[in-house]
């Protein structure tokens, strides 16, 4: 009887100072670093933005909530490193070189919001639009194009930072038009610049017009912490969350072909940034959801 | 005699409560999840019209319709269903992983099959949708391997039709000229009562260069025959004020500067997401017209709101729980 009492006293030291001693995840060190900028909030922001509201603070919470997820068994994959919403959400969020936490310092970084067509606001295609002009001030009555509200792809190098190579490995542009690479001829508003591709392996993203659907992001978050690749991965919850359309809706990855398998715990080394990187080096993949651009008789819906 | 007056008054406490929660019950049932209309993602700045001479909203109501459907579709899946994915899709004898979402996963190291619990699923050859061989097919080989495939192993909703082909290209960014097709889609939407079927409810066949499948979104769901009833329509004004407002559903090309609404109907709703609760086709209105750019040229329009009063819905409602942070001086 005694002897056993020692065994479960001893047993139960042992349970005591293990969890105290192993920290709550192995790989926390590893753990794949998560940023977001999100706005939501447009016209609820400020009235001098005309911009419909978005549930993109919905959006977020999901794919935060599901990339993160702790299971019983094993350990979590990601954790979040920062998540700036509406008023905390500046466009130098995505810009590189910052005195915070922002794109530079995450492994995967997501913004979700509005994003333009070409000659909105004196814009180009590719841009993310934010209501405040990095603080917590407005931009100007219907001054969409304010250089400090709107984040353009000549604006950084996502991957290096002030000559350095950065954590940056992965990109989700979750609005319009962010990839969409057509240059408005007649405007001569700029085009994207491939110079984002500063060492990161890919940026996700649509080509055309999309929309908001927040369980889009549940689904992308889940799978991304299922092991999906992360490619594919993004296409799947486009191809089943976009809605019907008669407007063209693609989803377009941009990416390292060494890249192309990368899943958030299996991924390629660090791509040589656009700039100095051989021919053929990177592409860029559509999956058609909806549209015409696709080079084939698209009739539904009829009018 | 006291014993026998608790006992019938136990009786008929128990009767009542289990009437009172019969009826909370079917209440219930009867309430359907309000539609969650995706938002565009971008903003379109156009003045909207009604064509005055055909002045559709008042044609409408001259037609006094004053109710249309409700259809409720199958929500689930059964035993039976998952060993016949598993045999079309060649995966007999793999097994199957049940996650905390009720996903059902089944997966041979290359092919994989994704059942939801509303009965939707997806499949996908990761080896053969990354092989980006060049596509040879043309569109009508698609469509009729795409049709085979789904007719061959039942799975081609009655009501679908084929409605289009859309490419899948790549392009390495220093040449644009290599833009190559390296898989096709081929989409099949779905006509319910002659109406189209609009929201997410389709079945998206995606074909390989080989004339493989090499990948299947199926984001539809059998009707229930037995569950269609007749609700009442709301006023086309007020539907008409959220058009107006930009509410539910908007597709328009982005450069509209002018839209004019020349028609009014109703169509149908499905919500087959993966992650779907609402297990009913719900009537919309559907307000379609033509949009001008500031050229002059023309395109499609359509804007798809409720045709159904908020009272006969319920809210599937979310509260966010992760808060936003505060910028750091951290370097």
């Amino acid at each position: 009887m005694r002897k056993l009492r020692f065994i479960f006293t001893l047993g139960l030291i042992v349970l005591l100072a293990s969890s105290i001693v192993i920290p709550p995840s192995v790989h926390a060190a590893n753990m794949v670093t998560v940023g977001g900028s999100v706005v939501a909030k447009y016209k609820g922001f400020s009235t001098n933005c005309p911009l419909k509201d978005l549930y993109t603070n919905i959006y977020a919470d999901k794919f935060f909530t599901e990339i993160t997820y702790d299971p019983l068994f094993g350990d979590p994959i990601a954790q979040k490193k920062f998540y700036f919403l509406n008023e905390d959400a500046w466009e130098n969020d995505l810009k590189n070189n910052q005195t915070y936490d922002n794109v530079d310092d995450v492994d995967f970084m997501f913004f979700t919001g509005h994003g333009y067509r070409a000659s909105y606001g004196y814009t180009t295609y590719n841009s993310a639009h934010y209501p405040n002009t990095n603080s917590s001030t407005p931009h100007g009555y219907k001054n969409e194009g304010a250089d400090a509200s709107k984040f353009l792809s000549t604006e950084a190098t996502w991957g290096t930072s002030n000559g350095s190579a950065t954590s940056t490995k992965w990109v989700t542009m979750h609005t319009c038009n962010f990839l969409n690479n057509i240059t408005d001829k007649t405007l001569q508003w700029g085009k994207f610049s491939y110079n984002i591709m500063g060492g990161i392996h890919m940026i996700c993203g649509f080509a055309t017009q999309m929309y908001v659907d927040s369980d889009e992001g549940w689904y992308y978050g889940k799978k991304l912490r299922e092991g999906g690749k992360i490619k594919w991965t993004f296409y799947d919850g486009a191809a089943q969350y976009q809605p019907q359309n008669s407007q063209d809706v693609a989803a377009r990855v941009l990416c390292a072909k060494i890249s192309n398998d990368d899943t958030l715990t299996s991924y390629s080394v660090r791509p040589l940034p656009y700039s100095q990187a051989p021919a053929n080096s990177y592409f860029y993949q559509d999956y058609y959801i909806d549209g015409t651009d696709s080079g084939t008789d698209w009739t539904w819906p009829k009018l | 005699m006291k014993k026998k007056i608790l006992i019938s008054l136990l009786i008929a406490i128990c009767i009542f409560t289990s009437f009172a929660y019969t009826i909370l019950i079917s209440k219930n049932v009867e309430k359907i999840y309000a539609i969650d209309f995706p938002a565009l993602g971008s903003e379109v700045d156009y003045n909207l019209k009604v064509d005055s001479d055909i002045d559709p909203v008042n044609k409408w109501k001259n037609k006094n319709i004053s109710e249309s459907n409700i259809i409720e579709v199958k929500n689930n899946f059964d035993s039976q269903e998952l060993k016949n994915l598993k045999r079309i899709f060649k995966l007999d004898n793999c097994k199957e992983k049940t996650d905390k979402d009720k996903f059902i996963n089944i997966s041979d190291g290359s092919k994989f099959l994704e059942i939801h619990p509303n009965g939707t699923f997806m499949y996908a050859d990761e080896d053969k949708r990354n092989s980006n061989k060049k596509m040879l097919l043309d569109d009508s080989q698609c469509v009729s391997i795409a049709e085979s495939f789904l007719k061959e192993n039942n799975l081609l909703p009655p009501e679908a039709i084929c409605s289009g082909v859309l490419s899948n290209t790549l392009t390495y960014v220093d040449d644009p000229e290599s833009k190559e097709v390296v898989s096709k889609s081929v989409r099949f939407d779905r006509f319910i009562d002659s109406k189209e079927v609009y929201g997410v409810s389709r079945v998206m066949v995606i074909i390989g260069a080989d004339g493989d499948i090499i990948s299947l979104y199926y984001n539809c769901r059998t009707i229930n025959n037995n569950k269609i009833k007749k609700v009442r329509l709301r006023d086309i004004e007020s539907a008409f004020e959220d058009v107006k407002h930009q509410k539910g559903m908007i597709s328009v090309k982005d450069d509209a500067k002018e839209v004019v609404i020349k028609d009014v109907d109703i169509v149908y709703w499905e919500d087959s997401t993966p992650s779907s609760k609402n297990n009913y086709l719900q009537p919309v209105y559907r307000f379609r017209g033509e949009s001008n750019n500031k050229e002059g040229k023309k395109d499609k329009f359509f804007a798809i709101v409720s045709a159904i009063s908020d009272e006969l819905t319920v809210k599937e409602e979310y509260t966010p729980h992760i808060t936003s942070d505060k910028k750091e001086l951290l370097k």
